[in-house]
């Protein structure tokens, strides 16, 4: 992405400290206008033939990750560190950049605030914009730090103008996944850096340098981790998904077996039918009982089923209910209940079964209607006989085992989409402009106020 | 296929044999088959 400059390799020049006396190498000369003395950490001017001392810093040289003069290949280019800043924004959220230089390619940065490296490589031309995004070679970035102002609070090394401690620039970010756009000015000049997230790997290889594996909060320009690999198991996810809805589909249902006509009055006790045989060929199957009662109301139908092996005897019991009410209050008229009930037996081996039906009706009556026993009771006077129609099918694919499978393939998905929510927020909550996208799932108004 | 991707492979493939399986059994933890007989339950709407 970054544009390169091609530039003829400048020489490497001796210098001698005024103020300790140290030898300094000037590795850009003819570029480089300023150095800060390894050894005592005074600046001096390499403009000047004889060397100015611009500053003495008396205070010790940093500990740095890189020390200069060390050399790493990124990006395919090897690359010296020649330079060393520390800046922030007047004192709050630190950060540190190297200068990099090659002879042939020029300079680039290395940035980091101590969660992750950045190589940041100077526009040779500003970007293009469309409202608040940035566009760099098609690529939009979306604003995420206002227009602030920083400051160089040290310095180390060499580097291409006249920095100073102290030095102030308004500074100005864009940001897109792996990638922040950078905009910084004063009143002589603008310039833009584009810089790209370094995976730990590079900075380990290039420069020794390990990066935090997972910084915390991540970095405002740090991808989600899992991001590709969310895309992948979606995709393994929902494949699966769609092959069990297929074969629930495909082989999942079995053929009717039986259906008939079970008799009934509301009232007049117990009946007992027998229907069969019924020939399960599967080695095993479920076995469904669905009863309805199409004229059932204010009364319920007890129905208990035994599904018994002709040949073992061996019986398979199952209990099912149809019971329909209604009625009118205060509110105006209601109903509840349901005049059908579906069982299903499962695991029933192969075999010639005869189902066993136990039923009676019984009448429900309300407590305003003057029955002696509150709740529930017999009622009296004549009752109209009825019909429950029974179907007796069989199959192999339960339909709520297919739900829970649907469940239980989604539940690493929802983890992960629940991970990629907090991840965005604990990114963009570090932005001046708040959350946007998914980052606004489960907001609550006090979060909005707080980022307010 | 990173470390993730692949043990969420391994899970769908165990969801999966485990819905093949039960299908070849005809078994379902939601079954009505072996339940307690309801007779000493509460008959009667439930709202009022």
């Amino acid at each position: 992405m970054p544009a390169e400059t091609a530039q003829a390799a400048p020489a490497v020049r001796a210098l001698t400290c005024p103020s300790c006396g140290g030898n300094v190498t000037l590795r850009a000369a003819g570029y480089s206008v300023t150095i800060a003395c390894l050894y005592c950490g005074s600046l001096l001017d390499v403009t000047d033939p004889e060397v100015k001392l611009i500053t003495e810093y008396r205070q010790a040289a940093a500990e740095l990750a890189i020390p200069l003069g060390s050399r790493g290949v990124l990006k395919g280019v090897e690359w010296e560190a020649i330079g060393y800043l520390e800046r922030s924004e007047n004192g709050n959220y630190p950060w540190s950049e190297y200068l990099l230089f090659n002879p042939y390619h020029g300079y680039r940065w290395l940035i980091t605030d101590g969660r992750g490296w950045s190589f940041g490589t100077m526009l040779t031309a500003p970007p293009f914009n469309r409202d608040v995004t940035q566009f760099v070679e098609n690529e939009a970035f979306e604003p995420f730090f206002a227009d602030s102002e920083s400051q160089v609070d040290y310095v180390l090394g060499e580097f291409y103008w006249r920095v100073a401690v102290g030095e102030k620039v308004a500074t100005a970010d864009w940001v897109r996944p792996g990638w922040m756009l950078s905009r910084e000015s004063n009143e002589n000049e603008e310039s833009w850096t584009v810089s790209e997230l370094l995976a730990p790997d590079e900075m380990r290889s290039a420069f020794g340098v390990e990066p935090p594996q997972s910084p915390w909060p991540p970095l405002p320009h740090q991808p989600p981790p899992f991001a590709g690999e969310a895309s992948r198991m979606t995709k393994i996810g929902g494949g699966t998904g769609v092959f069990l809805f297929l074969l629930f589909l495909l082989i999942g249902g079995g053929p009717r077996l039986a259906e008939t006509i079970l008799p009934f009055t509301v009232g007049a006790g117990e009946r007992t039918a027998t229907v069969g045989p019924l020939t399960l060929t599967r080695p095993w199957q479920f076995v469904s009982i669905r009863a309805r009662v199409p004229t059932l109301d204010n009364s319920w139908l007890d129905l208990d089923y035994a599904l018994v092996d002709r040949k073992s005897q061996q019986s398979f019991e199952a209990y099912g209910v149809a019971e329909r009410y209604s009625g009118r209050d205060s509110d105006g008229p209601w109903t509840e209940g349901s005049r059908g009930s579906t069982v299903k037996i499962a695991a029933v081996p192969r075999g010639t079964y005869d189902l066993v039906v136990d039923y009676s009706g019984t009448r429900w009556s309300s407590p305003s209607s003057g029955s002696s026993w509150s709740g529930y009771g017999y009622g009296s006077g004549y009752e109209a006989p009825q019909q429950a129609e029974l179907v007796i099918s069989t199959g192999g694919f339960f339909g709520s085992n297919l739900l829970l499978a649907l469940a239980l393939l989604l539940i690493p998905l929802a983890i992960l989409a629940y991970r990629y929510i907090k991840f965005e927020q604990a990114r963009q909550d570090q932005s001046d402009f708040g959350r946007s996208g998914a980052a606004k799932l489960f907001t609550s108004d006090e979060d909005e106020d707080d980022d307010e | 296929m990173s470390r993730g991707s692949f043990l969420y492979a391994l899970w769908c493939l165990a969801v999966a044999g485990l819905f093949v399986l039960s299908g070849f059994f005809g078994w379902s933890p939601f079954a009505d088959g072996g339940r307690a007989h309801r007779g000493a339950g509460f008959y009667g709407p439930t709202h009022k």
